[in-house]
């Protein structure tokens, strides 16, 4: 623009010269800086970048509620989860569509990791569940439809005001998995069950114990 | 995957000949299980006789039979028209083999010629009391099944095509292994003509088998109550990290009962 640095202002995205209707707006520049043609390379190397670094002045904590519903089929143990609703505070939603998506997969997970993935190890560290025909991930079939709430709490720390909802799926579903199984089977004494609640396993504890009467 | 020589032949006559004269050959069917096998170096053919081109493709229905061609796919059964209104309960067995992806390569000759221990066809040919036809004889499918991975095929011997006879009812009940999606349990029951079969597949050790005191029971009265006070006996049945001989043999039962009750 044939000026001198000090005539240059910037403002809204465009950068003129003081005093004349010459100016460029962010775009042309950040294009002539990586188009090597017509670039006075002796004097500036190409390209246009600027590294900063953030530090916020705390962590983000996102919390939630996740429940489910389960059915267990008392002939054979397997469990089925019928509804399942998560709740999420992640802070300002910037966008709704991911955040649904992203909870949903992080739900999916967490059922396979309550109910089917399962790392089998022998007595010699041999791997017997090494393989998908024998490791267990969740498929659409072994999924309710998953519904997501969000309820917004600006975050403090950070001017967005967003929490982050990376695991929040993930984290909230296993023990509302576990926890509405141990519900199912209260009846049997059962207060504790390792993931994954596999068919086999419930269905020791169905058959070991016969159901106590609610009042007991 | 080692090195094989391959070929594809278009007569019966050539594929039994190149089967027959080198006893490292093999057949190929669909190859979903033989594939895979090769992948991981477990098997090291010399050669691979490929059946696509013999024309062994195709479902008849004739009076009260289903002939099914040996290299017919899942997919292809589970889709006839013909074979549906005759035996639904073996239409719709085909229709829950594996998944899409095998359903659309995997055959019914190559199912039966592997023999695993966990398909599901063997408990259809047995509780049907199917006849397989090879190049050169019929063999009964309660002689067919000879253990784990074993059949009365003889070395270069091929399924041409597989005879159901349509029962007046049937169902197939799978209790899945979660992953793999192949049979834990399967239960195939049938009220045939020429009485009650009940097929277990995915349960033995040694593969798939009749059980023969439900079949008694269920003679005189066939209904899930006919069988509440038969148990399995857990031995020689399989255990693995998905369920233990105790619980297949429950599983046995309950696949059983509602195979029962559901048969159509």
């Amino acid at each position: 623009m044939e000026a001198s640095v000090e005539d240059i202002e910037f403002k809204d995205g465009q950068f003129s010269v003081a005093g004349t209707d010459k100016s460029k707006t962010l775009t042309d520049i950040s294009l002539a800086a990586y188009v090597p043609h017509n670039y006075p390379i002796e004097e500036l190397e190409p390209g246009l970048d600027e590294t900063s670094f953030y530090d916020p002045k705390n962590f983000t904590f996102p919390g939630g509620c996740h429940v489910a519903e389960v059915e267990i089929d008392k002939d054979t143990g397997v469990t089925e989860v019928v509804n399942f609703v998560a709740v999420d505070d992640v802070g300002r939603v910037i966008n709704p569509m991911i955040v649904e998506g992203q909870v949903q997969g992080g739900v999916a997970q967490g059922i396979g990791q309550a109910l089917l993935e399962n790392a089998v190890y022998d007595d010699g560290g041999q791997l017997l569940s090494g393989s998908f025909m024998d490791y267990s991930v969740p498929r659409a079939n072994d999924l309710p439809m998953i519904t997501v709430g969000t309820e917004v709490t600006m975050c403090a720390h950070n001017p967005l005001g967003v929490k982050g909802c990376g695991e929040v799926g993930a984290i909230g579903s296993p023990p509302a998995v576990i926890n509405a199984v141990i519900d199912a089977l209260k009846d049997y004494g059962v207060r504790h069950i390792d993931m994954p609640a596999t068919p086999q396993k419930l269905w020791s504890i169905i058959q070991s114990g016969t159901p106590r009467m609610a009042a007991e | 995957m080692y090195d094989f020589a391959y070929q594809k032949p278009s007569s019966l006559a050539d594929a039994v000949k190149a089967l027959s004269a080198d006893p490292d050959a093999k057949a190929l069917a669909g190859g979903m299980t033989l594939i895979p096998v090769l992948k991981q170096r477990l098997n090291k053919p010399s050669l691979l006789v490929d059946l696509a081109k013999l024309g062994l493709v195709g479902i008849t229905v004739s009076g009260n039979t289903v002939a099914i061609a040996g290299m017919t796919t899942h997919g292809a059964v589970a889709a006839d028209a013909g074979l549906k209104s005759k035996i639904p309960s073996l239409s719709e067995m085909a229709s829950i083999i594996g998944d899409d992806a095998v359903r659309h390569r995997g055959t019914i000759g190559g199912s039966l010629a592997n023999n695993d221990p966990a398909a599901d066809y063997p408990a259809a040919v047995l509780a049907l009391n199917a006849t397989i036809k090879t190049d050169r004889r019929s063999i009964k499918g309660d002689d067919f099944f000879q253990g784990m991975f074993t059949t009365a095929l003889e070395q270069g011997e091929l399924i041409t095509s597989v005879e159901f006879p349509a029962p007046e009812k049937g169902a197939y009940e799978k209790f899945r292994n979660p992953a793999s999606r192949y049979a834990i349990v399967g239960v195939y029951v049938a009220k045939t003509p020429g009485g009650v079969r009940v097929a277990v597949t995915g349960a033995g050790q040694g593969g798939v088998f009749r059980h023969t005191a439900m079949e008694q029971a269920l003679t005189t009265n066939f209904s899930p109550d006919a069988i509440a006070g038969i148990s399995t006996p857990a031995d020689g049945l399989n255990s693995d990290i998905h369920a233990s001989a105790e619980y297949r043999a429950h599983l046995v039962g309950v696949m059983a009962k509602r195979a029962i009750a559901r048969a159509f």
